[in-house]
């Protein structure tokens, strides 16, 4: 796991209560048991924490961790 | 000698009231006629329960009551103006307002109606205050009332769940900005770019100017839940912090955030938004559901009646709705005699339902 998609992982654990070793950078939101707000909720505490505004549809049940931080990561986020 | 600040002409709050119609709708009912459940609306919106008109109530009945209980609770039997927040109102034409203030013995005082969905009432607050302070009237009565379950599809479960009927008022007086209960600023705003996301297709005159029929679903409400939802939370948290700043007020400083009770997971993106503590939400939307451009002045009632909101809080009111349009409004809070919603049970303190976000472990 790189460090973005630790970060990823921390705020995934920290504000929306996934449980922290479920979490592989292969884990898609579906596993992670994220509804389709949970998603939505995800996209805007990463635009609080990471400065990154992501497409509404950018996350999708089936996205996983690491497609995420590279959404990120393509957006500019220096973390 | 006197602060001129403080003793600017400002519209000050001195009544408010809250109704719901009597028929209770509970999420297991929904259930027994939509493919849905009560857990599945309550981890997604907070709501458990909604009232709804029976045959023959429109949006000027719901309208009433909550004026009636405003202008006792402000002991008042007149005003200078009524304006009316509704996107359902009685007739497309003419507006529902005039209506209401001559069935509430309020004479020839000038009446007319706003329509800007969910945020309705932060508009006709800011409308209403602006003549107030700008000496065109000294008293005003201010109501958001609507009656969407008569606008919603018979078979969406998502829209059937969400919303609810219901009506709230305040009464607005002259007097100065050093007052309890001054409102001490205001925020607008509106985006049609994304007008798509909240209405109903048809029955306007764009369909109408067609000439043709639509297609049955067009004449229902519609909305796209996703966007919806990013979008409330960021313009109600900029619209919050914009009014913060403009009044003076720390974020820190603001004592309770009465935001459009549209889904408990949206209060609590915009209390993390913000950046302050969720427990200064006032939440009702378990009680009543989305009850439109009421929704703010039901969560005062209940706010006020539960003891949540106490005279000299620092209070932000922030609304998002169709248009799409958003406001935000801040005031010192007043002393006021509420009356509590009818045919509900007191609500406890703090009225929070579910904390979420839910533990996804949970879901």
């Amino acid at each position: 796991m790189n460090a973005l998609e630790g970060t990823l992982t921390d705020l995934l654990v920290s504000r929306l209560g996934v449980v922290a070793e479920d979490v592989t950078p292969d884990s898609t939101y579906e596993q992670l048991m994220l509804d389709s707000l949970g998603l939505i909720e995800f996209l805007l505490i990463i635009r609080k924490e990471l400065g990154v505004s992501l497409d509404d549809d950018a996350l999708q049940t089936r996205t996983t961790l690491a497609e995420t931080a590279r959404l990120v990561e393509a957006k500019g986020s220096r973390v | 000698m006197r602060n001129p600040t403080l003793t600017a002409r400002a519209a000050v709050l001195s009544g408010l009231g809250g109704w719901v119609p009597p028929r209770l709708v509970t999420n297991d009912q929904l259930a027994e006629e939509l493919d849905t459940t009560d857990e599945w609306i309550r981890t997604r919106t907070g709501i458990r329960q909604r009232f709804v008109v029976d045959a023959g109530m429109a949006t000027s009945g719901i309208a009433i009551e909550a004026g009636r209980r405003a202008l006792r609770s402000a002991d008042r039997s007149r005003v200078d103006l009524v304006v009316l927040a509704t996107s359902t109102p009685d007739h497309p034409c003419p507006a529902t307002a005039p209506e209401v203030a001559s069935r509430l013995g309020l004479g020839d005082a000038p009446a007319f109606d706003i329509a800007a969905v969910c945020s309705g009432f932060v508009y006709a607050l800011a409308t209403s205050a602006t003549m107030i302070v700008s000496g065109s009237v000294d008293t005003a009565l201010v109501i958001g009332a609507d009656s969407f379950s008569t606008i919603l599809n018979p078979r969406d479960r998502t829209t059937r769940a969400i919303f609810g009927d219901g009506a709230g008022a305040v009464v607005l007086r002259a007097g100065e900005a050093g007052e309890r209960g001054a409102i001490l600023g205001f925020d607008l705003g509106s985006d049609g770019s994304q007008a798509d996301l909240i209405t109903v297709p048809a029955g306007g005159s764009e369909q109408r100017s067609m000439g043709l029929v639509a297609p049955e679903d067009d004449y229902f409400f519609a909305m796209q839940g996703r966007s919806i939802f990013r979008n409330a939370v960021i313009r109600m948290s900029e619209s919050a912090g914009k009014v913060a700043e403009r009044v003076g007020w720390s974020v820190g400083e603001i004592d309770r955030v009465i935001a459009h009770q549209a889904n408990v997971r949206i209060l609590h993106a915009v209390a993390l938004e913000l950046g302050i503590p969720v427990e200064r939400l006032v939440v009702n939307l378990d009680r009543v559901a989305n009850t439109v451009a009421a929704s703010i002045p039901l969560a005062l009632v209940d706010g006020v009646v539960s003891g949540h909101l106490q005279p000299d809080d620092h209070v932000m009111l922030c609304g998002f709705g169709g248009g799409l349009t958003w406001g935000a409004a801040g005031l010192t809070f007043p002393s006021l005699s509420v009356e509590p919603l009818p045919g509900l049970p007191l609500p406890t303190r703090p009225p929070l339902p579910a904390a979420l976000p839910v533990p996804a472990a949970a879901r």
